[in-house]
């Protein structure tokens, strides 16, 4: 198996923290209308595509949802709780590494590997919660002998990595995540884009806007050693929203999208 | 109905301390890619001053024409940096990055993208674009951009700007269209 460099190229995206069905959830066509966007006049064979997860989600929360119900009589007592356990629920699961985390991350993986298996170059757009999926399922891939041979990015089944709005720099997940896979001996490097507004809750904690100095993100997982292999951006970005509108609105960022076109085309 | 104003006074509240002014900053100029072709060059960024809250802004993005190369000038504690990407940049020499933080490009006359104001913002280049087997090269398109100066170049920076309740930025400019 072989990734052919001529070939149309994937951009894989995973979604974050979510209320609703896997139907619902459609950020591949936001991000290929940002890549049209961007891309002014540049011919490049391209195709988007989605990994959901948050009917997996569901059927683990089920049993609270139910129990929500039966409690609350009134609708709105009974839809507030239970758009709670829906956003809190998928935060638990990928935070305690359940069965339903692992779940995840296989299909996650399962996706990745039929996309490599076609042979066209992929590239992961994470956002939120999902970054903590890629980045394990990428470590995990990274740790797999057959993938990522430093020599010839042809056997790698992620070209690049862009984040969006990540939790990692937060405690609670960074705690299990403490280093990257190292890529061993070779010349190639894998390229990790982290973009962060400065006034997301989700990643600094910070609603009134995180001071950059000596916060770091994913650049805290670089280390000296010429075997890691890896290239870790984090990149501060105005996404034009404050608070929470921030943590959704860098589908639409056009900085982001010409960080992507950068790394699909070179 | 003393409660009903106070209720309506605080969604209001609420709605406005949503509300910023989005900025928009661009210049362009014409010189020469590393491939010694005349070529149109873009630079630009975005900021948002919300009501409450600091400002934010950047980072900086350079669009070269007829270049497959985007590159991103990010705010760091020390300045504004365009930091070259091991596979993608090499030095003016030759030599291709092999370290995280190579210095490829630099605002020399501001430190934060949130003090600059309309004017003159000044620019130095100081890679090349390196490529690989997965480099992208369509006919008239290839990674070179703007070329290594000692000079730095001179942007002359416009500013238009946005009020709105919920934050609407601006339409960032577009590449350059490839005239070769």
């Amino acid at each position: 198996m072989t990734v052919d460099p001529g070939k149309s190229k994937t951009v894989l995206v995973i979604h974050g923290v979510q209320t609703g069905k896997d139907e619902g959830q459609n950020q591949h066509i936001t991000i290929k209308e940002l890549l049209e966007n961007r891309l002014g006049d540049i011919p490049l064979e391209y195709d988007t595509d989605i990994y959901r997860y948050e009917n997996i989600n569901d059927q683990a929360q089920s049993k609270y949802r139910k129990l929500n119900k039966y409690f609350n009589l009134t609708s709105i007592a009974t839809y507030l709780p239970d758009k709670a356990i829906d956003l809190i629920g998928d935060v638990v699961t990928a935070r305690q590494d359940t069965s339903t985390a692992a779940q995840i991350r296989k299909g996650f993986k399962q996706k990745i590997l039929q996309i490599f298996e076609n042979g066209n170059p992929c590239y992961i757009v994470a956002h939120s919660l999902g970054t903590i999926y890629a980045f394990d399922v990428i470590n995990e891939l990274i740790a797999d002998n057959r993938f990522f041979d430093r020599t010839s990015r042809r056997n790698w089944p992620v070209q690049g990595l862009v984040t969006v709005g990540s939790p990692l720099g937060i405690s609670m997940f960074k705690k299990s995540r403490t280093k990257v896979s190292p890529l061993g001996v070779g010349t190639k490097w894998l390229r990790w884009l982290n973009y962060w507004d400065r006034t997301d809750p989700v990643v600094s904690g910070a609603i009134f806007g995180k001071s950059l100095r000596g916060y770091h993100i994913a650049e805290k997982y670089l280390n000296a050693s010429p075997k890691q292999g890896w290239v870790i951006r984090d990149i501060p970005v105005d996404t034009g929203k404050t608070w929470l509108l921030a943590h959704v609105a860098y589908w639409e960022n056009p900085m982001v999208g010409e960080g992507l076109i950068d790394l699909m085309l070179n | 109905m003393n409660k009903l104003y106070c209720l309506i006074l605080i969604i209001f509240s609420l709605f406005f301390l949503q509300g910023c002014t989005n900025k928009l900053y661009h210049g362009e100029i014409e010189t020469l890619n590393s491939n010694g072709q005349e070529s149109k060059v873009v630079f630009y960024w975005t900021k948002t001053e919300p009501i409450i809250g600091s400002d934010k802004a950047g980072p900086g993005i350079l669009m070269t024409e007829c270049s497959t190369r985007r590159l991103t000038f990010s705010e760091t504690e020390d300045g504004i940096y365009f930091f070259g990407t091991q596979g993608m940049d090499k030095l003016a020499d030759q030599t291709p990055v092999t370290t995280q933080n190579i210095h490829c490009g630099k605002i020399v006359n501001e430190m934060k993208f949130t003090n600059i104001q309309a004017g003159a913002v000044n620019i130095k280049i100081e890679c090349l674009a390196d490529i690989d087997e997965f480099t992208t090269l369509t006919g008239r398109y290839s990674p070179a951009y703007i070329k290594v100066s000692k000079q730095p170049y001179a942007f002359e920076i416009m500013e238009s700007s946005n009020w709105s309740f919920f934050g609407e930025p601006l339409d960032a400019p577009s590449q350059p269209e490839c005239r070769q």
